[in-house]
C-alpha cells in the first residue's frame, strides 16, 4: 500500500517539509519541499542592490555574510571570481 | 489524558479562576529577525523567560522553541480549545501569486488563510517587525510574491485584514515596527496588552504604540535610506546600524567567528 507522509519541520533555519511516498515500509520516492518565497533574487536585481537588503535575508545566517561583506570592502574579491580562478595548482 | 500544551512555559501563576494568558507564534515571510532578537542573540533573553516564567504566559508555539508540530495547536486555537491571547505575527503576508497566496504556505494551504483565521479568534494581535507590520523588505519593488502587512500595505491602511479590522478585545494590529525590533520593545508591547484595557489612542497613525522607538538614526545620517532604496515609504524603522554594529550579532562576535577561519 503506498503511503504518503508530509513532515513538516520546525526550523533550524529552514520553511521546509519533507515528503516521502512510502510503500510496505521502504521510502519509494521523497521530496524536499521549500515552503516560503519572498522573492528576495528578484528584489536585488533592482535599485535594492545593498548590504542593508542582502543582510536580511536571513537573520539567523547572517553572520558569514556580514563577515564577507566587511572584509570584501577591504579586499575587492567576490566568491564568484575565487571559484572561477583558483590559483595555479589549487587542485 | 496528556496534557495537549506544551510544556515549553510556565503554569505556576495559573489558577482555576484565571486562565493564564497565552501566547502563539506564527512566522511568515521573514528573515526571522524578530525570532532571533527574542531569543537572546543580542543577549536579552532575560525578556522572554521573564515574560514567561513571571507573568505567567503560556507559550503555545514558537517556530524556533517548540518541539511540537504547528498544526494540532492551531486546530485547538481555531475551535476554540485552548484560548489564545497574543497572536505574534512575524513576516510578511505573501498574498501572490495571483492572489493565491501560494508563495507561503503552512500544511499545503497559503499561510495568509491560517493567519487570518487565528487573528479572528485572537485578543491581541501583534505585528512584530517591518514586515509584519507593513510588507518590509519582501514587499520591496518589484513586490514578488505581493507582500502585504497585517493591517498596512503599500504605506496605506489596508493589508491582509482591512483598515477597520479591530480584534476582540477591539484593538487594531499593533504593529511594532523595526527591523528587526527589539527584545525589550516586543516584550514592553506584550506586557503592556497583558496588563489589561490597552488605550487604542495610544497607538499612532501607523498602528505603533508610543514606545515603538521610531529610527535609530545617527547625527550624521537622520535616515538611513534603506526605504528609499527598496521603494517603499520610510516610517521609521530600518536601521543603518543593523546590522553591523547592532544587536541582533554582536560585531566582536563577528570578528571572532572571522578569525577562526571562516573566511580563510
Amino acid at each position: 500500500m503506498r503511503e504518503p507522509i508530509t513532515i513538516d519541520l520546525n526550523r533550524v533555519e529552514g520553511d521546509v517539509e519533507f515528503r516521502l511516498d512510502v510503500e510496505d515500509h521502504i521510502v519509494r520516492d521523497s521530496w524536499c519541499v521549500g515552503t516560503m518565497y519572498r522573492g528576495y533574487e528578484q528584489i536585488l536585481l533592482g535599485p535594492a542592490e545593498d548590504a542593508d537588503i542582502r543582510n536580511r535575508i536571513s537573520a539567523v545566517c547572517s553572520l558569514p555574510r556580514i563577515s564577507f561583506e566587511s572584509t570584501s570592502r577591504f579586499a575587492p574579491v567576490s566568491i564568484a571570481k575565487v571559484r572561477l580562478h583558483p590559483p595555479a595548482g589549487a587542485r | 489524558m496528556q496534557n495537549p500544551i506544551p510544556t515549553l512555559c510556565s503554569q505556576h501563576n495559573a489558577t482555576a479562576s484565571r486562565m493564564p494568558p497565552t501566547l502563539l507564534w506564527v512566522s511568515c515571510g521573514s528573515c526571522s529577525g524578530e525570532s532571533m532578537a527574542l531569543l537572546g542573540v543580542d543577549g536579552q533573553a532575560t525578556d522572554l523567560l521573564d515574560l514567561l516564567e513571571h507573568d505567567g504566559v503560556r507559550l503555545l508555539w514558537h517556530p524556533s522553541l517548540s518541539l511540537d508540530p504547528l498544526a494540532p495547536i492551531v486546530r485547538q486555537v481555531l475551535d476554540e480549545v485552548l484560548p489564545l491571547t497574543l497572536l505574534c505575527v512575524e513576516g510578511s503576508i505573501a498574498m501572490g501569486p495571483d492572489g493565491s497566496g501560494l508563495f507561503d504556505t503552512f500544511d499545503g494551504k497559503p499561510k495568509r488563510d491560517l493567519v487570518y483565521e487565528l487573528c479572528a479568534v485572537a485578543d491581541y494581535v501583534l505585528a512584530l517587525g517591518t514586515c509584519a507590520s507593513y510588507g518590509g523588505i519582501p514587499a520591496a519593488a518589484p513586490n514578488p510574491t505581493a507582500a502585504v502587512g497585517l493591517q498596512y500595505e503599500d504605506g496605506q491602511p489596508g493589508g491582509l485584514l482591512g483598515a477597520g479590522w479591530r480584534s476582540r478585545r477591539g484593538l487594531p494590529v499593533v504593529n511594532v515596527a523595526g527591523c528587526a525590533a527589539d527584545s525589550d520593545t516586543m516584550v514592553s508591547a506584550m506586557r503592556w496588552l497583558l496588563a489589561g484595557d490597552p488605550d487604542p489612542a495610544q497607538l499612532d497613525h501607523f498602528g505603533r504604540p508610543s514606545f515603538v522607538r521610531p529610527c535609530l538614526s545617527a547625527a550624521d545620517r537622520p535616515k538611513c535610506g534603506t526605504a528609499h532604496w527598496v521603494g517603499h515609504s520610510c516610517y521609521g524603522c530600518i536601521s543603518q546600524k543593523f546590522p553591523l554594529s547592532r544587536e541582533l550579532l554582536k560585531w566582536t562576535e563577528a570578528k571572532k567567528c572571522a578569525s577562526q577561519s571562516l573566511l580563510t
